[in-house]
């Protein structure tokens, strides 16, 4: 396969209390619809601090429990060291216009920043658009 | 700019088994042609991991992960085998330099942390970059 390749970005903001975890597969998918990427990959890379992207299933158990691993960081710095241990951004690759990570896997914004308020996530989208 | 993607298939045989996949990297790379650019790898699913790390410490971070997130004590049922993968991530981006993925000494592994045998995972390569080392229209 050999086509032409371009790069676009945008951004998906997100509402946060200041400590919650945020499913952001509903954006992406949006975000690859309206920019018509068909196939490659798609970064999720969170510019507040103490602010990562995961992928991990989204359900309410297994938040408890990353929340209680997490707790295991001494609370001083905890954040930083959580974003610099699980690493702020995250990749999906696109096929069909779809990301194909699995049936359980989504891109999940976790914010320990304590911070309330809208939090930005740069989205990079890389691949084969739709010429449409 | 050459683009150039493959999926494969693994089959996995239980927990923390971990599959040396050095080799499939460099024959994907070098099926691709591309001479420089980036590989992507993604592991497909929600409880498998990949692994860059020289193979004589891999010991070591298995010992690692096992203790710092052990089988038992979530709420969640699979919640060890979610958690060791989102920790240590279903995705990697390896530059490509004269035709060859930039390991830098270490090793690529795909691990699966679930109690699965038989069980099939897909992973999937992204190549793209130049085909030639000294085409700048390439």
């Amino acid at each position: 396969m050999s086509e032409s390749l371009d790069i676009r970005i945008d951004h998906i903001v997100v509402p946060t209390s200041g400590y919650t975890a945020v499913n952001l597969q509903e954006q992406v998918d949006e975000i690859i619809r309206i920019h018509g990427l068909l196939k490659g990959i798609i970064t999720l890379y969170p510019n507040d601090q103490c602010c990562f992207v995961v992928l991990t299933e989204y359900e309410p158990g297994l938040m408890h429990d990353l929340e209680q691993l997490l707790d295991r960081i001494e609370a001083e710095v905890r954040c930083c060291v959580a974003e610099a241990l699980y690493g702020k951004d995250a990749s999906l690759p696109v096929d069909n216009g779809e990301t194909c990570q699995g049936i359980f896997k989504h891109p999940v914004l976790i914010d320990v920043s304590g911070i309330e308020g809208e939090k930005k996530v740069v989205v990079v989208l890389e691949g084969v658009f739709n010429r449409d | 700019m050459r683009v150039f993607s493959i999926e494969i298939e693994i089959i996995t045989r239980g927990p923390m088994k971990y599959f040396d996949l050095t080799s499939v990297l460099h024959d994907i790379v070098s099926e691709s042609g591309v001479k420089q650019g980036i590989v992507d790898i993604h592991a497909v699913g929600a409880t498998p991991a990949l692994v860059l790390i020289e193979s004589e410490v891999l010991d070591h971070l298995d010992r690692f992960v096992k203790e710092y997130i052990p089988v038992t004590g979530w709420k969640h049922g699979n919640a060890y085998a979610h958690l060791r993968s989102a920790l240590l991530g279903t995705h990697k981006r390896i530059p490509i330099i004269n035709g060859e993925p930039l390991l830098g000494g270490n090793r690529l592994y795909f691990l699966e942390t679930r109690p699965v045998h038989n069980h099939r995972r897909k992973i999937i390569f992204l190549v793209r970059g130049k085909e030639s080392l000294t085409d700048e229209n390439n």
